[in-house]
């Protein structure tokens, strides 16, 4: 029972709650610049899963007892060698590196992501190791999902498709500038965060009700 | 005198038309948390200066040593540790100037030192291949272009996340929206 109730609040702070791209604002400059599409999303949500995940995993086992400042060197260098069989992945097939290619710096910088260099030491590795592992998948489930989303969105308002199928007659190019991916991240990180706190809002007048029933038995 | 004046101008278009914030967002995360604190800018701008700067010209010898194609696999990792290298050093001047200081810094300048802000500054360098002087001006490029950016957002921060904004778009996403609007007027002065 602990283990489901345990689950389901990781699930909702990583995806939902504390989303790091639409709520937290954490980790912006891979997708105002470089996720213009489904495609380059998917690129960049893969090599970022894979980096920090194993990274926070790997680094949880890193002494505490060792001081803070070796501990970050620590935690972006294996970022960085955990990098590396990520990038001779991506660039093996053509298709594929020419997709990777399209990420540009953007790939190898999310070795200094904030989910590696602040949240380790202020969140996870507070935390028992289960659990930590289990909030840092949620963690990471939530920005990918959120970049892909805003991947899609952004691919779909610039050239009118979806996955390369015309949809929109018309198309708003300017979202593909960085400018244009500044404005619609703003747009849809305020439009997560009207949801969130419409249904913050929806389960509190449910609780209430519940309870005034409760004390009207 | 039209020489230094030419460099002045160049050095403004640099940090105005090339800011690495408003061109390429890279850094947008430790900008806004930059502005949040105005307090600690200035010294926090210096921290991000100094780190461009220095690790660029020690990245500048550690790449002469990655010669094979393996080798360059490791770029990132070799980064890592210029910039590791600069932290530890900065965080033994700061304690030898004074431990009051030193524990007041040692609490943001990690932020200064891994960012994507200054690990982008080595990445473009390495992409570049510019010399050891064009490296350092660009890291100093860099450093100054953020300290700008943060000012220019941090003036406006207090009111961006008012209460008059509306809460859905209080704080992060104003923020985002201020600096896409900053970001498409260098685009459009870029274009001239």
């Amino acid at each position: 029972m602990n283990e489901r109730l345990f689950t389901r609040d990781a699930e909702r702070e990583g995806i939902l709650t504390r989303n790091p791209l639409f709520a937290s604002g954490v980790i912006i400059a891979p997708a105002a610049a470089a996720c213009k599409d489904f495609f380059s999303a998917v690129i960049l949500a893969s090599v970022f899963s894979v980096v920090t995940f194993l990274t926070v995993l790997i680094c949880s086992f890193v002494s505490r007892k060792i001081v803070y400042t070796v501990r970050i060197i620590i935690y972006t260098l294996v970022a960085s060698l955990v990098y590396v069989p990520v990038h001779l992945f991506f660039t093996s097939g053509d298709a594929l590196s020419q997709m990777y290619a399209s990420v540009g710096i953007y790939a190898p910088l999310l070795v200094t992501n904030s989910m590696i260099t602040l949240r380790t030491e202020s969140k996870f590795y507070r935390l028992a190791r289960p659990y930590m592992t289990r909030l840092a998948g949620f963690y990471i489930l939530g920005y990918d999902l959120s970049l892909i989303t805003f991947g899609m969105l952004r691919g779909f308002l610039t050239t009118g498709t979806v996955l390369g199928v015309k949809v929109l007659p018309y198309a708003i190019p300017a979202f593909s500038n960085l400018y244009g991916g500044f404005i619609l991240l703003a747009t849809v990180s305020a439009a997560f965060r009207w949801y969130l706190q419409i249904n913050a809002e929806h389960n509190r007048r449910r609780l209430e009700k519940a309870s005034d029933e409760k004390s009207g038995k | 005198m039209s020489a230094f004046l030419e460099i002045l101008l160049s050095a403004f278009a640099a940090v105005t038309l090339e800011n690495v914030i408003f061109t390429s967002a890279i850094g947008t995360s430790t900008l806004i948390e930059c502005a949040k604190s105005p307090k600690q800018l200035a010294s926090f701008g210096f921290f991000i200066t100094e780190f461009s700067v220095l690790s660029s010209a020690l990245a500048y010898y550690a790449e002469k040593l990655l010669t094979t194609p393996v080798s360059r696999l490791f770029l990132a990792g070799v980064y890592v540790l210029c910039l590791g290298l600069v932290y530890i050093v900065t965080l033994l001047v700061t304690w030898f100037l004074g431990r009051k200081y030193f524990r007041y810094l040692r609490r943001y300048v990690h932020l200064s030192a891994f960012n994507c802000a200054v690990l982008g500054c080595l990445f473009n360098n390495g992409i570049a291949g510019g010399s050891l002087g064009e490296r350092v001006i660009y890291g100093a490029e860099i450093g100054i272009g953020f300290i700008l950016a943060a000012y220019i957002l941090a003036i406006n921060y207090p009111k961006l996340s008012s209460d008059k904004v509306p809460a859905s778009f209080r704080g992060f996403p104003a923020s985002v929206l201020y600096i896409g609007i900053i970001s498409m007027l260098i685009y459009s002065l870029n274009l001239r």
